[in-house]
């Protein structure tokens, strides 16, 4: 799993945009043994801005596959970005950028 | 099910515990209370049960300073870019629901001082649907709707 995170800054304004490989499975597909895939979705995501939360989302399964996010928050150029998610399996990941 | 075992036992923390006492004495806003992942939330049916869990209500007000943006036709109902920037001072979270999805809320945002009131994701629908923005400012909600046509479904929950 990973996360790519884009982060520039213009006019004050810091845009992030993050790309993280999940499967995002809904519980409603099935393998190619029949067998039913539980659930196992993204349901924090974190952006912080030097160590401050600048938002939280909560997502459900009907985010897509590969979830991909879009913000903006106020900031300079060499801040530094994080983004971090926690699952409903209790798997986690982040990822740390400076802001161009 | 789970998701009604989740939803009895939180009302029954919320009726006997102390933080059911916290909110009953209003020592507690219900909106700070249920800040985090909420399975009553995200386990709604419907967008009805959805604004109802999110916003404690259904009687919204439609606003013309919610853009919301998406595709008039979307060909893959599995990516369905949709985009949310509430033009309003003092915007405390966004909520993205789908009429056509079993579990019709999607996503919440919840934004700090310092942050756009804007978000942008990439969601399933199951079906031609309705996708519905909900923006809390200034202590109210409000909403506006957009209509996606699908033509081959994701699928969602």
């Amino acid at each position: 799993m990973s996360i790519r995170v884009r982060a520039q800054e213009q006019d004050g304004k810091i845009g992030i945009r993050a790309l993280i490989s999940h499967p995002m499975d809904t519980g409603e597909e099935t393998d190619d043994a029949g067998e039913t895939i539980p659930e196992h979705f993204i349901q924090t995501v974190k952006v912080e801005r030097n160590g401050e939360t600048m938002v939280d989302a909560y997502w459900g399964v009907t985010i897509s596959r590969n979830p991909f996010l879009e913000l903006e928050f106020d900031g300079s150029s060499g801040d530094t970005v994080r983004v971090s998610w926690e699952d409903n399996q209790g798997d986690t990941d982040s990822e740390e950028v400076e802001v161009r | 099910m789970i998701s009604t075992k989740r939803r009895v036992f939180l009302k029954g923390t919320l009726a006997a515990g102390t933080v059911g006492a916290a909110v009953g004495a209003g020592l507690l806003a219900p909106s700070k209370l249920l800040a985090g992942w909420s399975a009553d939330m995200f386990d709604s049916e419907g967008v009805e049960n959805s604004l109802n869990a999110v916003a404690g209500t259904t009687d919204i007000q439609e606003s013309d300073d919610i853009e919301l943006s998406a595709p008039e036709i979307a060909e893959n109902g599995a990516v369905v870019p949709v985009s949310v920037h509430a033009h309003m001072d003092n915007v405390e979270e966004i909520a993205i629901m789908a009429e056509a999805n079993n579990r019709s809320l999607a996503s919440r945002y919840v934004f700090s001082s310092a942050a756009t009131p804007k978000a942008g994701q990439r969601m399933r629908l199951v079906d031609t649907s309705d996708v519905i923005a909900a923006v809390k400012a200034d202590g109210n909600w409000y909403m506006t709707s957009r209509n996606v046509e699908v033509t081959v479904g994701g699928c969602g929950g």
